[in-house]
């Protein structure tokens, strides 16, 4: 007899989602079903009407976590849509505070999954490097873009601003810092995950979170429109994915891409760059993410020693569009794919506007990587994923010959 | 670490600039900044006037720690007090609701507990600029501010100078 499991609301990650489970008479998860609770807010039909510029903006306040990726996504899509290239120091000021903002947001799931995995006595003093790593981060962030939260100076056509040789080398020394710390950090974190034990001591099952859905990234810290073809993605209603008392409440459309659900992040950017082969499912997603941190310092130290802080921060190509050209902007946001589209039009205005962001890919994947395990596992698979759910909610659908399914719906 | 947790005095502005009144705190530090010229103390090195949206609990006050050399948090936002709409209060730790931390996710940390443990850990100095909203338009975007809180922006900006002072 299958009986139901619901967890409501989930815990320790971004946004209200509920996690309901079938399991077993042993407990065993048959099915899951993982769906976001926060209220629709319209976000993108709002934009219609409005200037270009104004998008960034207004898109950074989509939520409290990720402004830095949504604005960078934003203004990949415009310069696109309007046929704007960004200037090359431009982009590389970009990347860097794009890579800014994961150096700070990977560490914080660190922390938010910590009692989960680190035990009590290494508590205070992983937290305490975690700290570290979230300060440099914010310094990269807010030395480059201008200000902590809502990056100003990420600007259609490349950087406001262009930084001056003394910042420079401040980034570069605080850069090797990070770069130290971060394989400390990886270090410890990859014994702790290769143990495969919660804190408590109960053994993880080495298969759980094993799913067969494909990876999507496009690049390893920025973003990469060659590796994604935007004409291969559909957004179906969330009654597609879940039992029709399920969809009801589900406020997140189901992307699939190549006809398939995808999961995005860390994961998919270390096998796809890195040849991240050897764990997969939730532990898998914890080592990736743990290795990124490194990575990212890496690419920190090359794109500073590119950059010339003499070198044009940005185009002055004019911010209009001709109404048609679908601009898209993918970036790898913290927790992956994070896709905006725009058409402009000839008066600089926005035509259309839609975010397909991170969170929304992994949603539906999820439930399905809970099947197969005792339902006590099911929360920390969830919590691997690190979803950031308010910006994922949206409710445009279509269906798969790309009519709008019907507005009623939803009601 | 980054250039606004080595200040003295951070003044944060609260608040969704999409959501209606939520935008008060926006105004207030856009209305602080233009009177920078005028008023050479928000020019000073030790003060940073920040425009923190919904994200001071995850990049400004989660990062305050023990060795932190910030004495003083000035938090401009919006309240629901049950006051006319537009009214300004100065708000302490004490005056503010006792959440728990953690109640209910990362996202929605309430501001209140945080507020209160960088107070009672860390010995940092907390007063909150409220205004009572009068439209909080959540789920819907709207980029206005009603009339009697936008009348109540150069008062609140004025408190603020006031508590720069103290």
């Amino acid at each position: 007899m299958s009986k139901t499991v619901e967890i409501k609301p989930t815990t320790r990650h971004e946004g209200h989602t509920n996690l309901v489970l079938t399991v077993d008479d042993e407990g065993i998860v048959e099915s899951g079903a993982y769906h976001s609770v926060t209220p629709v807010r319209g976000f993108e039909k709002f934009l219609y009407g409005k200037i270009a510029e104004f998008a960034p903006i207004a898109v950074s306040r989509f939520c409290g976590v990720c402004p830095t990726a949504h604005s960078t996504s934003s203004v990949e899509a415009i310069e696109r849509a309007c046929g704007i290239t960004p200037t090359k120091d431009g982009l590389i000021l970009r990347e860097l505070t794009a890579i800014g903002n994961k150096m700070h947001s990977h560490p914080l799931h660190q922390f938010l999954i910590s009692p989960d995995y680190v035990p009590k006595d290494e508590y205070v003093d992983t937290v305490k490097r975690i700290q570290e790593l979230r300060k440099i981060g914010q310094y990269f962030v807010d030395t480059i873009g201008g200000e902590a939260i809502h990056p100003p100076n990420l600007k259609i056509g490349g950087m406001a601003k262009n930084i001056t040789p003394d910042a420079k080398n401040k980034l570069i020394e605080r850069a090797k810092n990070y770069l130290e710390l971060s394989i400390v950090h990886r270090d410890y974190l990859l014994n702790l995950f290769n143990e495969r034990k919660l804190n408590d001591g109960t053994e993880i099952p080495e298969t759980l979170g094993y799913h067969d859905f494909p990876l999507l990234a496009t690049s390893l810290t920025y973003g990469d429109l060659s590796n994604y073809d935007y004409s291969q993605t559909v957004e179906l209603s969330p009654f597609e994915e879940y039992p029709k008392e399920i969809a009801l409440h589900a406020c997140s459309n189901i992307p699939k891409y190549k006809g398939s659900l995808v999961e995005v992040g860390p994961r998919a950017r270390m096998v796809a760059f890195k040849d991240f082969k050897e764990t997969k499912g939730a532990l898998g997603i914890h080592k990736a993410r743990a290795m990124e941190i490194v990575h990212y310092a890496e690419r920190v130290l090359e794109l500073l020693d590119q950059l010339n802080t003499n070198g044009a921060p940005y185009s002055e190509e004019p911010i209009v569009g001709d109404g048609e050209t679908l601009g898209v902007g993918a970036i790898e946001a913290a927790r992956g794919h994070n896709v905006h589209t725009v058409v402009v039009g000839r008066d600089g205005r926005i035509v259309d506007y839609t975010a397909i962001v991170a969170t929304t890919w992994n949603i539906p994947v999820i439930g399905h990587a809970t099947v197969g395990h005792h339902y006590k596992f099911a929360e920390h698979v969830v919590r691997a994923y690190d979803p950031c759910v308010s910006c994922a909610t949206h409710m445009i659908a279509k269906d798969y010959d790309g009519n709008t399914v019907e507005e009623k719906m939803f009601k | 670490m980054p250039e606004y947790l080595e200040k003295e005095i951070l003044i944060l502005g609260c608040g969704n600039i999409l959501l209606a009144d939520d935008g008060f705190g926006f105004a207030v530090v856009q209305k602080l900044n233009e009177l920078k010229s005028e008023k050479p103390i928000l020019n000073a090195e030790h003060i940073g006037i920040i425009d923190a949206g919904t994200g001071s609990s995850h990049f400004i006050l989660s990062l305050i720690d023990e060795g932190t050399r910030i004495k003083k948090v000035i938090i401009v936002d919006i309240i629901d007090y049950g006051l006319n709409p537009g009214e300004l209060t100065r708000l302490y730790p004490k005056d503010l609701p006792d959440i728990p931390k953690y109640h209910i996710d990362a996202h929605d940390m309430p501001l209140a507990g945080m507020l209160n443990e960088i107070h009672d850990k860390y010995g940092v100095d907390v007063v909150v600029i409220g205004c009572q909203y009068k439209h909080m338009s959540a789920p819907d975007v709207c980029l206005e501010l009603s009339e009697e809180v936008t009348a109540s922006i150069d008062k609140a900006a004025e408190m603020v100078l006031e508590e720069l002072e103290k």
